[in-house]
């Protein structure tokens, strides 16, 4: 019996794991690219999972409609996102401070745009969207959305990798993310490089909003979910999606082993604990470049 | 009390913790999310202290300051040296533990019932005269040599390195200075509404702090104040449009931030010299013509 | 430019200053009350007009209107506004026509205290009927005895109206069994009539209505020889519970008690069954509506029981029920009953101060009612512990996603 319920225990690691891997990798796209932490990405989650939800209840799509209408839902926001918050200050050259406030403002006024819209209460999808609810193998189940999280997680991120390494506008991307002002002298239009990592990572971020919702219950604080892969990017390591991807499983696994050890109050002050450990014991992060804050 | 005195008292409060953001976040660009935890850890051990222990409010004030030094130093050492993502989010995953821990220890801080029965201590005095005292701190502290510093490594913390300013031990210093503020604050807040719990004290006060500073200017310290004392009472003048109010204030930051990231004050004070000049331009420019 | 943008923000500020200007009587709650209030107000003026006009009584209320809290809270407004035309179409308490004036705590404690002060400060308002919201209830006590306006509520903690010497506080009424008194209801019937004798608890230690409701629970398994095999907490914003279930499952109990609210029934009812969790489920009176169909997925609660404050299919409800409907285009809920009864006791109190309605002798005569025929049942308010005697519950399961009433419990066992 013990042991069935500690691999149920690391299915439910793995499983939460996985829906912060996919938040954590829309975030660190922004976080490679323009270097700062972008807390709006929780805005695009919020408002793709809505999005997805009127899709869902209003016209009645089916699950695949839904996912689709969040990763489109995601995109359009995140560059919306860029245009008013942080176009302006990358163009001004203005101190990652800046970008840190606009950032968590645009998260904020996106929450009051879904508190308007919809109520500060909260909202689900029809149970109907799924028809399985969970699989069962032996003693152990594993619940379709966390699955469906999984299997996405793993093909977005197959996708992203491959993206970033055969395609014009990956390896852009990358070199942007080594060094943004050397590759626009490289005749690289830097605009559209950043344009299009908001827009991936605006279309990371909807599917996970998307999914998450489906899991979670909507409510309009559902991006407050984002720093989550705030933790697991900076742990993961700038310059390495893969870092991010594991730290984020890890963060998951960690968590679900906490709760079931010492519960849900203490977790936090050990996470804290775990947290400074590492960065003293390895401040580049899991998996990354080591990178001193340039004056 | 009369509803506005009570309005007024509890916006000077948060007005002092405001003023812990201005220093360290402001005049050094150190963003913190965990000084809201600082403010709670304030309110909780001066209450404890005064009730629980039966301890003089002076006594207790004290023995959360000195508390509040020594977890700021832990949380400084450990992070200042490293990057400023890190120093987020360390600050973050401190105030997220602190809220645990405090809601954890049900038996001495009554966990998710709150503490409350804190005897009301704070006289509108007490508060209006600590942000007066407050304020003129930071002024004092941003002509001195100590502030000087803090605009050096602000623009350029390499070359500060260079120039040899400590940088170690001066981020730590503010952030000591600025987390007793925040301390402060919380105590003189607990002994105004005589009930505190962990939830009041998360990364979301911390965040609105920051936009407080930022919309009135970060190199502003009437700005700031000023900020402060608007952005705070908005809630309570705006109760019924609680939510098209923070959406408007969103907007009006992301205003400033892009046209005017200065904040609205930019650097303008509240002086006798800049006062002057406020009544007297026009006569000069005549004049020359 | 520079001017220019200057110029617009600070517009933007005074905009927004502006709109403040507006009195507080116009908040949101009053577009239900505004179009209900018309017609009585239409009705009253004929007979107002052979009197000469007294003035208002001023009722405050503190609800959530746009927190998370809001699908408990509102409901208590409707049923107080309900209330108040009825008496209003018939000419007001003793001549005395009732305004109501009511503020969004949105959840938030320092909102609620600063509504309170704004209420009795600068609305003279005599009594205030309060939120179902335990943690507001226990911060608003002690401003409640400085300021001396009683506070009628539904806050279910003890802590709300009980001070720690003992005593009650001396302006704070609870309108429903207190959550003391409902997690003992529950825990009873699991153990006599479901004859559970192993039980896991799951409640978040952040909330002081869960807290209240497990300590009871806990105490009267204990006390009537049971064991609770597993207790697992989990805070407000907690959306995955599958480690502390799967867990629980672990430990083999025979029910699992989960007090919660209704942001997390349906998480913690689906991911049970999930898990393949069989047991029973038994859950707190905030089960409706989150755990209802089409909320939750009725395949997740098969085998759930509940403790309600009145039983929904009992027909002698169901005419104020259709007419609750009709005015605000949703069933009512618990709340809405207890609601209703909670601010009933308060026109009792208001109307037995004849002439000289104080909020003194307001406080004073709802710690002496006795009887009052409300949805609960008889209440009698004890005086010395400012909640209803123990009030029987009814105890609720559901079925394809539907209520369905069992039986009425207490915590000594089966109603007679």
């Amino acid at each position: 019996m013990q042991s069935a319920m500690i691999f149920q225990q690391v299915i439910n690691g793995l499983s939460l794991g996985a829906v912060y891997a996919l938040i954590a990798v829309g975030f660190a796209m922004i976080f490679n690219v323009l270097k700062f932490s972008n807390f709006a990405h929780g805005g695009v989650l919020g408002i793709s999972a809505y999005a997805g939800f009127i899709a869902a209840t209003t016209f009645k799509l089916p699950l695949v409609g839904v996912i689709l209408v969040g990763i489109l839902a995601g995109a359009i926001t995140a560059v919306i996102v860029e245009f008013v918050a942080f176009r302006w200050i990358r163009l001004q050259k203005g101190q990652l401070i800046y970008f840190f406030v606009t950032s968590v403002t645009m998260l904020m006024l996106l929450e009051q745009i879904l508190i308007i819209s919809f109520g500060a209460s909260f909202e689900s999808f029809p149970y109907t969207l799924l028809k399985v609810k969970a699989i069962k193998l032996s003693n152990l189940t594993i619940s379709v959305t966390s699955l469906l999280t999984l299997v996405v997680t793993i093909i977005a991120f197959g996708i992203l990798i491959y993206v970033l390494k055969k395609t014009k506008v990956g390896i852009a991307i990358r070199a942007a993310s080594n060094d943004l002002v050397a590759t626009s002298l490289m005749g690289i239009n830097v605009d559209f490089v950043v344009i299009s990592a908001f827009v991936i990572s605006g279309m990371l971020g909807g599917l996970s909003g998307v999914l998450y919702g489906i899991s979670a219950s909507l409510s309009p604080q559902i991006g407050e979910i984002v720093v989550k892969g705030f933790i697991a990017s900076v742990l993961g390591g700038l310059g390495s999606l893969t870092g991010v991807a594991i730290a984020a499983v890890a963060l998951g696994l960690v968590e679900v082993f906490l709760i079931s050890t010492i519960g849900s109050g203490l977790s936090p002050v050990v996470i804290f604990v775990i947290m400074i450990v590492f960065l003293l014991v390895r401040p580049q992060g899991f998996a990354g470049v080591s990178f001193a804050d340039k004056a | 009390m009369t509803f506005y005195l009570t309005v007024s008292l509890a916006i000077a409060v948060s007005s002092i913790a405001v003023l812990g953001t201005f220093m360290l976040t402001g005049m050094n660009g150190l963003f913190s999310l965990g000084q809201a935890a600082f403010m709670g850890l304030g309110a909780y051990v001066s209450a404890i202290c005064v009730v629980n222990y039966g301890l003089p409010l002076p006594v207790a004030i004290l023995i959360s300051i000195g508390i509040t030094i020594v977890l700021a130093a832990f949380v400084g050492l450990a992070t200042l040296k490293i990057r400023q993502d890190f120093f987020a989010l360390v600050t973050f995953g401190f105030g997220q533990a602190v809220i645990g821990l405090l809601t954890q220890m049900v038996n001495v801080t009554g966990g998710a019932m709150g503490f409350s029965n804190i005897p009301e201590y704070t006289t509108p005095a007490l508060a209006f005269i600590s942000l007066a005292v407050a304020i003129v701190f930071v002024w004092g502290l941003r002509k001195s040599h100590f502030g000087r510093d803090s605009l050096a490594i602000r623009s350029n913390e390499l070359a500060a390195k260079v120039a040899g300013i400590n940088v170690f031990k001066h981020k730590m210093i503010i952030f000591i200075i600025s987390a007793v503020f925040a301390a402060y604050a919380g105590a003189l807040m607990a002994f105004h509404t005589q009930y505190v719990e962990p939830a009041m004290y998360g990364w979301i006060t911390s965040v609105t702090w920051i936009i407080i500073v930022f919309f009135g200017g970060r190199d502003s310290l009437t700005g700031t104040v000023i900020g402060a004392l608007v952005l705070l009472a908005m809630p309570e003048v705006l109760r019924f449009t609680a939510a098209w109010s923070t959406l408007i204030y969103c907007v009006i930051i992301l205003l400033i931030i892009n046209l005017r990231p200065r904040g609205l004050f930019g650097t303008w004070e509240l002086t006798l010299r800049s006062l002057t000049r406020l009544f007297k331009p026009k006569k000069a420019v005549e004049e020359v013509k | 430019m520079k001017r220019l943008s200057i110029l617009i923000v600070v517009l933007l500020v005074a905009a927004l200053a502006m709109s403040a200007c507006a009195t507080p009587t116009a908040a949101p709650a009053a577009t239900v009350a505004a179009a209900t209030t018309a017609a009585p107000a239409a009705a009253g003026a004929t007979v107002a007009a052979t009197e000469a006009a007294k003035p208002d009584i001023v009722i405050g209320n503190l609800q959530d209107e746009s927190g998370g809290m809001k699908a408990l809270s509102i409901v208590l407004t409707y049923a107080a506004q309900m209330k108040i035309d009825e008496i209003n179409a018939a000419g007001g308490i003793n001549g005395r026509k009732i305004k109501m004036i009511t503020y969004d705590t949105q959840s938030d404690v320092n909102q609620a205290i600063n509504a309170y002060h704004r209420l009795v400060e600068q609305d003279k308002a005599v009594a205030v009927f309060g939120p179902p919201v335990s943690n507001i209830g226990i911060a608003l006590a002690p401003v409640a005895e400085e300021l001396k306006v009683p506070i009628v509520g539904l806050f279910m903690d003890d802590n709300a109206i009980i001070q720690p010497n003992g005593n009650p506080w001396t302006y704070m009424f609870l309108g429903q069994d207190s959550a003391a008194i409902q997690g003992k209801t529950i825990a009873a019937y699991t153990i006599n009539e479901l004859k559970a004798k192993k039980i896991a608890v799951l409640y978040n230690l952040q909330n002081s209505y869960s807290v209240a409701l497990a300590n009871a629970f806990d105490s009267l398994v204990m006390a009537q020889g049971g064991t609770i095999v597993d207790q697992e907490t989990y805070t407000t914003t907690d959306k995955d519970f599958h480690a502390q279930l799967t867990k629980m499952k672990a430990a083999n109990p025979d029910a699992i008690y989960f007090p919660s609210y209704p942001v997390e029934i349906p998480l913690i009812y689906e991911q049970a069954y999930e898990l393949g969790i069989t047991i029973p489920m038994i859950g707190s009176n905030s089960v409706p509506p989150t755990g209802l169909a089409p909320q939750t997925d009725p395949a997740a609660t098969t085998n759930t029981f509940y403790p309600y404050g009145i039983n929904p299919t009992d027909p002698q409800l169901a005419d104020w029920s259709a007419k609750y409907k009709a005015l605000y285009n949703a069933d009512p809920i618990a709340q809405s009953y207890s609601g209703a009864d909670a601010f009933g006791i308060l026109v009792q109190a208001i109307t037995a101060c004849g002439d000289t309605v104080t909020s003194e002798c307001i406080t004073q005569q709802v710690s002496e009612v006795k009887d009052y025929q409300g949805f609960q049942g008889k209440i009698t308010m004890s005086p010395t512990k400012h909640q209803p005697d123990s009030l029987p519950m009814a105890i609720m399961t559901i079925a394809n996603g539907a209520p369905k009433f069992v039986e009425f419990y207490t915590p000594e066992g089966p109603v007679k």
